[in-house]
């Protein structure tokens, strides 16, 4: 009697169980496929599944982006998640304009939000002589370029000096003007003219040791 | 600004690059994102800890009040026990002559003041005897049993007495210990030993004063009525068994093996095999010696609990369930002894457990358990309590 009442509850429990997981499981699953509008609709609603739809759809290149300015995994992890938080609270200003609109609204709070945090550390002014490079230096050839793997070219970016990895990163990556980038970071426009000549000098040379390590073949 | 076509180039390479993103990076991100969500949740638990903390003891309290309140022993043991007692309604005492044991007596059967009065005045009645049941009751702790009390009435007949068992006496407890029940998932194979403090009254505790009927009105009213009924149906002496006079409990001991089953989202169930000693010391009716008796039961206990808080190092938990044991072998007197019926009993339990390890935790579980009458007429502690409260203690290895 007793292992009947027993399996009588666990039945009913499993039931109960699975259908809970059914549902969870339909909802992830709606948002799995949805376009970027109807994910921007979900995530202003505060759709628990919406935001993780968006997180693991978009969290890896917000992370890359946090870790171009970083230069540091660990830091990057934490600034990736402080956007993803202001992106969560900030949604009812986001307006959907068109395929890509998203990504490059939230490619941009990850930027601000990295720039603040660079400010706060108070790393962004400092130059530093690296290697006593030349104002001079040899342009890669752009084919060869592209034999770098992207994890690697990261790499590189990561090993500069937080200066002019930052206003490489504004003047390369996002197109931004020396006065732009001035005016984000609080220097000058010389300053930044020269932090982004120092950073194509050591990225260069960076550039050149791994062709010439690696011996890619277009030679 | 010249772009370089190498710089062009990286960043192109880097346009729509994705890192790996870090294990669990979602829950730690959930936590921020809903901060709000969290300060319910973290009401919630709290408000859980405060239930489940008023839950213990509510639980506690309701178990000695309980026991307070509770008739100690079910009948009168000057009376076989298994035997139904009638209960008979009168609208006014009368006086009925009946005849026991060759004697003459006249059983009365009063109101709840004229039974007071009746006991007070027990050794100055006139020419009715009147034979007043009280009801029947345990030692002291730490004090040796008590003879009977006994006063003579004009008509021969005693009225007897007998001191209120304390609720923690030193001969009605047994101790619990507790190992082995899964903390996460899946099944989990454990020991346990249980132990159930027996529950008796405070009254002597507290008042200094035998227990007489009108601290208990109504039972020993029904009890003095349907007694009288029942002579007057038969006019044959009621003692044609052994009846026991006076019985003294010794600590029970259970010792079992569980089995447990995660269900999820904080249920589990939980069953095994459970080994039950019983040990008492029975004087029967116009004996002078006690016989020593020993039970040992089977059961299979089945129980069902839900954690409703579950914290790192914490948690809180309700159980409920029963147990169906059978009485395996006995002994009494050193003859052969056993119980046919089968014992019934209910359990509910509300649970505190520290985990100090991953492996391992210390709980405590306060609750109550009641025993149904198996229907026979031997006396152990649980037919004399059959509402208990109980609190255990114990040991859990998790795996």
């Amino acid at each position: 009697m007793q292992y009947l009442c027993t399996g009588c509850i666990y039945m009913v429990w499993s039931r109960i169980n699975t259908r809970r997981q059914q549902k969870d499981n339909v909802v992830r699953t709606q948002f799995e496929h949805m376009n970027e509008e109807a994910l921007a609709e979900g995530c202003s609603r505060h759709h628990e599944a919406a935001r993780r739809e968006l997180y693991e759809r978009y969290g890896g290149m917000m992370l890359a982006v946090c870790l171009r300015y970083a230069g540091n995994r660990e830091l990057a992890q934490d600034w990736m998640h402080d956007g993803f938080c202001k992106i969560f609270s900030a949604f009812h200003k986001f307006e959907w304009r068109g395929p890509g609109s998203l990504r490059a609204w939230m490619e941009r709070v990850m930027v601000n939000v990295s720039l603040q945090h660079l400010r706060e550390r108070n790393v962004l002014d400092t130059a530093v002589d690296f290697d006593e490079a030349p104002q001079a230096y040899e342009e890669p050839d752009h084919e060869a370029v592209q034999k770098i793997p992207p994890r690697v070219l990261m790499q590189f970016i990561g090993r500069l000096p937080a200066g002019y990895r930052t206003v490489f990163n504004l003047a390369v990556i996002e197109g931004r003007t020396h006065k732009e980038i001035a005016s984000l970071l609080g220097i000058n426009e010389r300053s930044s003219s020269s932090q982004l000549a120092r950073a194509k000098v050591a990225l260069a040379r960076m550039v050149q040791r791994w062709m010439d390590e690696n011996e890619t073949g277009y030679e | 600004m010249n772009d370089e076509l190498w710089l062009k180039e990286i960043k192109r390479q880097l346009d729509g690059y994705t890192e790996p993103l870090p294990p669990g990076g979602w829950e730690q991100l959930q936590q921020r994102i809903s901060p709000r969500k969290a300060h319910v949740m973290h009401l919630r638990h709290r408000a859980f800890w405060a239930a489940a903390a008023v839950l213990v003891a509510a639980v506690s309290w309701m178990g000695l009040r309980w026991v307070q309140q509770e008739v100690v022993g079910a009948t009168d043991l000057s009376m076989p026990m298994d035997e139904a007692m009638p209960v008979a309604t009168l609208s006014e005492p009368s006086s009925l002559p009946v005849s026991t044991g060759g004697a003459s007596a006249t059983y009365t059967v009063r109101s709840r003041a004229e039974r007071l009065a009746q006991a007070d005045a027990v050794r100055n009645e006139g020419s009715v005897a009147t034979v007043t049941v009280t009801l029947p009751a345990g030692e002291e702790e730490g004090k040796e049993t008590e003879e009977p009390s006994r006063a003579e009435t004009q008509g021969g007949e005693e009225v007897r007495t007998r001191p209120v068992r304390s609720l923690f006496s030193s001969d009605n407890h047994r101790r619990s210990a507790t190992t082995s029940s899964r903390r996460h998932g899946g099944w989990s194979v454990g020991v346990e030993v249980g132990n159930v403090p027996s529950a008796t009254s405070l009254l002597e505790q507290e008042t200094g004063r035998q227990p007489l009927m009108d601290d208990m009105p109504d039972y020993a009213g029904r009890l003095q009525e349907g007694y009288a009924a029942d002579l007057l149906k038969s006019p044959v002496p009621l003692r044609a068994e052994k009846c026991v006079s006076d019985a003294r409990h010794k600590w029970p001991i259970s010792v079992g093996a569980m089995v447990r089953k995660e269900l999820g989202h904080g249920w589990a169930m939980e069953t095994g095999l459970l080994y039950t000693y019983l040990e008492s010391d029975i004087r029967y009716e116009g004996k002078a010696t006690y016989v020593t008796q020993k039970l040992h039961y089977l059961g299979i206990p089945l129980r069902g609990s839900w954690t409703f808080v579950s914290q790192p190092r914490f948690s809180a938990y309700l159980s409920a369930g029963g147990a169906v044991e059978k009485c395996v072998s006995g002994r009494q007197d050193g003859a052969h002894y056993t119980v046919k019926p089968v014992q019934c009993s209910l359990t509910g339990a509300a649970g505190l457990q520290y985990h100090t390890s991953r492996h391992t935790s210390l709980y405590v579980e306060p609750g109550v358990a009641y025993y149904f009458d198996d229907g026979s007429s031997t006396v152990t502690i649980r037919k004399e309590h059959p509402f208990q409260f109980r609190l255990q203690a114990g040991f859990r290895l998790n795996y």
